[in-house]
């Protein structure tokens, strides 16, 4: 799509919306904007930082989406999806309101080249330039070390990105017979949601506990012990999944056979019926075109104050890109990407950004259909070292409980809205 | 405080009225605070449209120091707790009182509501 199309269709856009009751801020603001914002990745990251530039800009920047899919899907809950308890349409959304609601340029295409020089991006169907870039793509995979798994996610599928991958771990989990052994490989950190293997686990536990009995979960962690929330879910592993979970640590992957689902790791070589490879991570493929991976050849280093790359001006990354000593969450890539919008508007306008960004992050986990535990932290920036570091008083559940499972549905509920409408 | 922008927009500008929105630092720093508050909260402090919605609290347009007593006595875990107590204890009693005072001003509405769900396409990776 070329930059006349786009500004065509969102001519289009702004007299829907002025038949609407309430009218928008960004409908009442001056033009020309004072500069364009071009946002790579539609995911909670990146359509937060969209809305929030048009919310705080009061319409002034004129703020371009690429993304390449239609439709947003939720990775929070879909573990929901592989339990058994959610299916994959309740969490598959539009991306209508948030563009109507304020006025977003949307482009449906797929990024092929970034030039940080000249601030411009080439698309498979155009080109756009920039004043600004926010990269985020999320996360990639990095099948270096398990050559053969690239090839062959239908057979063994990730599902660390939810869509597709979801329902076919669902399938294969439903038509698995009861007896079977469903095995979980889990990378070393850093990987998106470090509690999400092992909440993953307890679903799909509780699915055989209710339906195949007979039925056990392997989970060969490449990491020394549980990464998230350690002792709510070993409490897990040994109350309610005793007999049912097998928990191995420090095994990480030295091969793999797709043809007989054998994995060989570093004790053990495992037979599965069902197998699951989150392979290990890096950050997404719009950052390595624009060279910004210069933490470990994976990672962003970015500025925490706006989140601009400290490899390259005028560029930001958010969510699960940056290197940060955080989780990669849902709810810390929306806290980025508003941290990002904001001091974009304040840079775009001529004003210092806020020196000392504080944000919120709840992760919550379920361990069955209706219980759940948390996680929460207050992350507060440290202008000596630079970077985010846990404010006092984070923790974790006494337990777990359906209280905080309905707590957790009204976060999705709630993180949906403000990242989509 | 009057930024040097700000006094350039209002000598200079006829068409272009465009400031930040943000009118000091401790709004910029409560912009986005605050704004961390809704993936629990919802938007503005209003819970989304839904059957859970009914039974959670709706903080957007409580009393200032209301909110102010609850979040300290979260902070000083003097009240019962799942979750919130994490997260006072983390906030400085500035942040408190900014925080009471955002939420406070917000219109109490049921006007948060989900995006539509859809059947699920092909998708890239």
């Amino acid at each position: 799509m070329n930059k006349r199309m786009v500004r065509r269709e969102f001519i289009k856009l702004l007299g829907v919306s002025s038949v609407l009751t309430q009218i928008p801020a960004f409908a009442r603001a001056s033009k020309p904007p004072i500069g364009r914002v071009v946002i790579i990745g539609g995911g909670y990251a990146g359509a937060t930082a969209a809305k929030y530039i048009r919310l705080w800009s009061l319409g002034n920047i004129e703020t371009v989406v690429i993304e390449q899919n239609n439709q947003f899907i939720s990775c929070p809950l879909s573990n929901l999806v592989i339990g058994g308890s959610k299916q994959i349409n309740d969490l598959t959304f539009s991306y209508d309101l948030l563009k109507k609601n304020h006025g977003i340029k949307w482009v449906h295409d797929t990024v092929t080249a970034i030039d940080t020089h000249k601030k411009s991006i080439s698309m498979k169907r155009g080109e756009i330039s920039y004043d600004r870039l926010i990269i985020a793509p999320g996360v990639d995979f990095d099948y270096s070390a398990i050559p053969n798994i690239a090839q062959a996610q239908e057979i063994v599928p990730h599902a660390w990105k939810a869509g597709s991958q979801t329902v076919n771990l669902r399938k294969q989990l439903e038509t698995m017979p009861d007896g079977g052994v469903f095995v979980i490989c889990i990378p070393q950190t850093p990987y998106r949601c470090p509690p999400g293997p092992y909440e993953r686990a307890c679903q799909v536990a509780n699915y055989f506990k209710e339906h195949k009995p007979k039925s056990k979960v392997i989970i060969l962690d490449a990491n020394g012990d549980i990464v998230a929330k350690k002792g709510l879910f070993a409490k897990a592993f040994n109350g309610p999944y005793a007999g049912i979970i097998d928990y191995r640590p420090n095994n990480p992957i030295i091969s793999i056979d797709v043809a007989t689902k054998t994995v060989k790791a570093d004790f053990d070589t495992v037979k599965a019926d069902v197998l699951n490879v989150i392979p290990p991570q890096l950050a997404g493929k719009p950052t390595q075109m624009a060279q910004l991976n210069n933490v470990d050849n994976r990672w962003c280093e970015v500025d925490f104050l706006t989140y601009e790359s400290k490899v390259s001006p005028y560029v930001h990354v958010i969510g699960d890109s940056v290197s940060a000593g955080l989780p990669k969450s849902a709810h810390m890539a929306t806290s980025q990407a508003k941290v990002c919008a904001s001091a974009i508007v304040e840079l775009m306008s001529g004003n210092p950004p806020d020196p000392t960004p504080v944000f919120a992050n709840t992760c919550y986990s379920f361990v069955d259909n209706t219980q759940a535990i948390h996680v929460a932290n207050v992350y507060r920036y440290d202008p000596t070292k630079k970077v985010m570091v846990s404010a006092e008083g984070g923790g974790v559940s006494i337990q777990a409980s359906e209280k905080e499972g309905e707590y957790a549905r009204a976060w999705a509920y709630n993180i949906w809205s403000d990242t989509l409408t | 405080m009057i930024k040097p922008l700000h006094v350039i927009l209002l000598v200079f500008s006829t068409a272009v009225p465009f400031t930040s929105f943000a009118e000091s630092t401790s709004d910029l720093h409560i912009r986005t605070l605050s704004a961390s508050c809704f993936a629990c909260h919802g938007y503005e402090g209003n819970p989304t449209k839904s059957n859970i919605a009914e039974k959670q609290k709706t903080i957007a347009g409580q009393a200032a120091n209301q909110l102010a007593k609850k979040l300290i006595a979260f902070k000083n875990q003097e009240v019962e707790s799942t979750v919130m107590h994490h997260h006072a204890k983390g906030l400085t009693l500035d942040e408190i009182n900014l925080l009471a005072n955002y939420f406070s001003k917000q219109p109490s509405t049921l006007n948060n509501v989900l995006p539509p769900n859809q059947s699920l396409e092909s998708q890239h990776e």
